[in-house]
């Protein structure tokens, strides 16, 4: 063998760097290659807390988690954890995570004592129940509560003949929060608006009580309302068939059906459903509905801005006579033969056995030629409301067969709206000046808001119920219940 | 055997052996990412897609069917000091010749975007992998006087809008629509007609062209487009009277921010676009991946409005508004 070696020695050498060529060069080969991407780091920090629901800031930024969760996915270093909620104080952790380390931070936030605040609750006049949380905590204000978890609270007040007040309040960390409250008296006032209890609208017009001691209310722009002292229903166009959310009179005829006048003609709602009327299917004119009265006959009588119409159940008859004096405000039925009307602009007029007679200011000398209101004491004098017009100011006077006594009310441009006489022969006088009150004597009060808790002077009607309450509505202040001295 | 025989044998054995290696046509493959949000000023409706690329057992890519969308990613948005996370759900897919399983996306529903606000983004894929992006959102428009206000123009054949932006190299995608009403078995039905800005002859044919997206701060329809988009909403029916046309038209603006209308220049402007896929690499602003993470804010110009006589030279009712 040796022998052979050294015999092709050479052969042997060329072979060795022949192979050694191939290896080196031979299967060198240009290969394209991206770049290595390096895993994801694969530290985790748990955050939790107690109670939960705290927002993760990692390095002063939002996470936008809520404990307990964890920052996944993360590089080795140091990390400021701030967890953040509502009325607490911020608590801030510095943690240094190594290396694919997973990191547990449990943060009790209730050991820490700032984190608890307190409230002070106070009421005027004070010495009222408080219920905290739906717990009533026998106890009166003033009161200072301490050691409270941050957060809100509901609080009551509810005090003797006041209004209850129900608030909101906040608890923050390190802090005694001050709520004070002022307890509105409702002994002699009760006011009911938007703001204070469930009715619709503050924007009342008309009302009237039917047999079962239930206010019915006229709104401005939101139908009828139903007042049963519990429960405010609103009759409007889009939950029922009343014929406008405009209402402009209410009446209650003697099968205690509630027939509202409207600027889109007459609803008569029996509790269940309604009856319309208007130009399209009835004798009416006009659909602008402004007085609707009862004689002892059961004809209804209905003044509209065209003209007086009757309605006896089946025929309606309309009264067109004198052309231009037939916007109608309110009527009031003296006896079967003779009913007084109110006219806008054309004063006092009569229809006494089926023919119309007129009573002149010029003549009697009464406020102006638009009557808003008509009644009758119980002396039989005939009570009459004026708005301001042309010809006068706004007043209220009453007839007694001869002659008229004028009572000017408040400014010039005072609206005397509506009358109502009660059953003590007091007169209920609703004005844009505020409540006037004409006693048996014919002895006047006015209420205000400057002198009385009535939410607004802009009165638009007033009624007096079976319990001696006078129910009173408003442009604005919503409705108002007033006690009057027994 | 000779010695030249036994020197053959040796190379042709060191050929067959040293350099015996089938050729690859790819290089080692990398899982990558391609994320697409345009977070919209005119709905609170805000969606997302996430897919990872793939790779085919051969040389078609149509033959790998597995749906590349990735589930169970942690997607979050920062904007106004708020952050909103992304949830993930699905639809039924409408074309199933390539993937059989829902079509994937992901959704928030409680944000919409204003005018220069800065957004951020931040993708926690399931693997641990992170996709991050940024934007600024587009700025407000507002309407030049010099706009048309009343169609038909006097004077003139064509209607013009004309807007105006601070901020530079925003692409705008205009629409104008008729608004009508149309009676369909004693039913008002509410519709709307878009209105090409011209129309070409192709063949025999007119076709309508619409608005792309665009860098132009005006559009120009021509007043023969709105005749005939006009007389399209009745076409052939006969009763003229079925349709009533809103007094008032209307036309929106689309601003898109700058990432956005990087991405629709790129690709020529077309919106149908703005699903990336992962091996477009026209644009991205995705940090960690590809694909496009923008916004666009919507304004509405409400001064163009069609008079009254014209609209009724076409037989229908017009709808006076305030």
């Amino acid at each position: 063998m040796r022998d052979l070696i050294i015999k092709y020695n050479w052969l042997f050498y060329f072979t060795f760097y022949v192979w050694l060529i191939l290896i080196l060069n031979g299967c060198d080969k240009q290969v394209s290659r991206s770049p290595v991407e390096s895993e994801p780091p694969k530290g985790f920090i748990y955050v939790n807390s107690v109670p939960d629901g705290f927002t993760i800031f990692q390095n002063g930024r939002n996470t936008g988690r809520l404990t307990p969760d964890s920052i996944s996915y993360i590089d080795a270093g140091v990390y400021e954890i701030t967890l953040k909620k509502k009325y607490f104080k911020d608590t801030t952790l510095v943690v240094n995570l190594n290396e694919d380390e997973k990191l547990t931070l449990n943060v009790d936030i209730l050991s820490n004592p700032s984190m608890y605040g307190g409230v002070y609750l106070q009421t005027v006049p004070t010495g009222a129940n408080i219920t905290f949380n739906d717990s009533v905590l026998n106890k009166v204000t003033p009161l200072t509560i301490q050691n409270l978890l941050p957060g809100e609270y509901s609080v009551k007040f509810d005090l003797y003949n006041h209004r209850d007040v129900n608030i909101i309040a906040i608890v923050q960390s390190s802090t005694i929060n001050n709520y004070t409250r002022t307890l509105r008296d409702t002994s002699v006032w009760v006011d009911y608006q938007v703001s204070t209890s469930d009715i619709q609208t503050n924007l009342l017009t008309a009302i009237t009580i039917d047999n079962n001691n239930i206010k019915w209310i006229g709104t401005l722009e939101n139908g009828l309302i139903k007042y049963d002292e519990v429960n405010f229903i609103n009759y409007n166009l889009t939950n029922s068939s009343i014929p406008s959310n405009r209402v402009k009179c209410i009446s209650i005829d003697n099968q205690n059906r509630i027939w509202v006048g409207t600027e889109a003609g007459i609803g008569v709602f029996d509790g269940s459903g309604w009856i319309i009327y208007n130009h399209s299917n009835s004798g009416l004119i006009s659909d602008f509905i402004n007085t609707i009265r009862f004689d002892n006959n059961n004809n209804v009588w209905i003044g509209t801005a065209a003209n007086l119409v009757k309605f006896d159940g089946f025929n309606w008859n309309v009264y067109n006579e004198p052309a231009g004096k037939d916007w109608i405000n309110d009527i009031y039925i003296e006896s079967v033969n003779k009913i007084w009307l109110g006219t806008k602009a054309d004063g006092i007029r009569t229809l006494e056995n089926e023919s119309f007679d007129s009573l002149l200011i010029v003549n009697y000398g009464y406020p102006s030629n638009t009557i808003s209101s008509i009644g009758a004491d119980e002396l039989n004098n005939i009570w009459f409301c004026f708005l301001p017009d042309t010809a006068g100011r706004g007043g209220v006077s009453y007839f007694n067969g001869n002659t008229f006594t004028n009572f000017l009310l408040g400014t010039f441009q005072n609206n005397v709206n509506n009358i109502f006489i009660d059953g003590q022969n007091n007169k209920w006088i609703s004005t844009t000046e505020g409540l006037v009150l004409f006693d048996n004597q014919n002895n006047s009060t006015v209420f205000r808001t400057s002198n009385s808790l009535i939410t607004t002077d802009n009165v638009r009607a007033a009624v007096r119920d079976q319990n001696g309450n006078v129910w009173i509505t408003t442009n604005g202040g919503g409705l108002n219940k007033y006690k009057p001295p027994r | 055997m000779s010695v030249r025989k036994a020197i053959g044998f040796i190379f042709i054995g060191v050929f067959l052996i040293s350099c015996n290696e089938d050729f690859n046509p790819y290089g080692d493959y990398v899982e990558k990412y391609a994320f697409t949000c345009i977070l919209k000023s005119n709905e609170n409706f805000q969606t997302a897609t996430l897919f990872k690329s793939y790779r085919p057992d051969g040389y078609d890519p149509y033959t790998y069917t597995t749906d590349p969308s990735i589930v169970g990613a942690d997607i979050r948005v920062w904007y106004n000091d708020t952050v909103f996370v992304f949830s993930d759900s699905s639809v039924t897919r409408e074309d199933t010749s390539r993937y059989k399983t829902p079509f994937s996306f992901y959704y928030n529903n409680k944000f919409f975007v204003g005018n220069r606000k800065t957004i951020e983004l931040e993708v926690l894929l399931p693997n641990g992998k992170r996709l991050r992006s940024n934007s600024l959102t587009p700025g407000q428009i507002t309407f030049d006087n010099n706009s048309e206000v009343i169609i038909p123009p006097i004077g003139k054949n064509i209607v013009q809008v004309i807007w105006k932006t601070l901020d530079e190299g925003t692409f705008f995608l205009p629409k104008l629509a008729i608004r009508y009403e149309q009676k369909i078995n004693g039913e008002v039905v509410y519709k709307e007609k878009d209105i090409p800005t011209r129309y070409v002859t192709q063949g025999n044919e007119l076709t309508p062209v619409y608005p792309v997206p665009n860098a132009s701060i005006t559009v120009v329809y021509q007043m023969n487009a709105v005749i005939k988009a006009l007389q399209e909403i009745s076409a052939s029916d006969p009763n003229k009277n079925n349709y009533a046309v809103f007094q008032n038209l209307l036309f929106s603006c689309i601003a898109f921010d700058q990432p956005s209308s990087r991405y629709l220049s790129s690709t020529g402007g077309n919106v149908d676009d703005l699903t990336v896929s992962v091996d477009v690499a026209d644009y991205s602003n995705i940090e960690g991946g590809f694909g496009l993470f923008g916004s666009y804010s919507q304004k509405k110009y409400t001064r163009l409005r069609f008079l009254q006589d014209y609209i009724e030279s076409f037989g229908y009712n017009f709808i006076v508004e305030d």
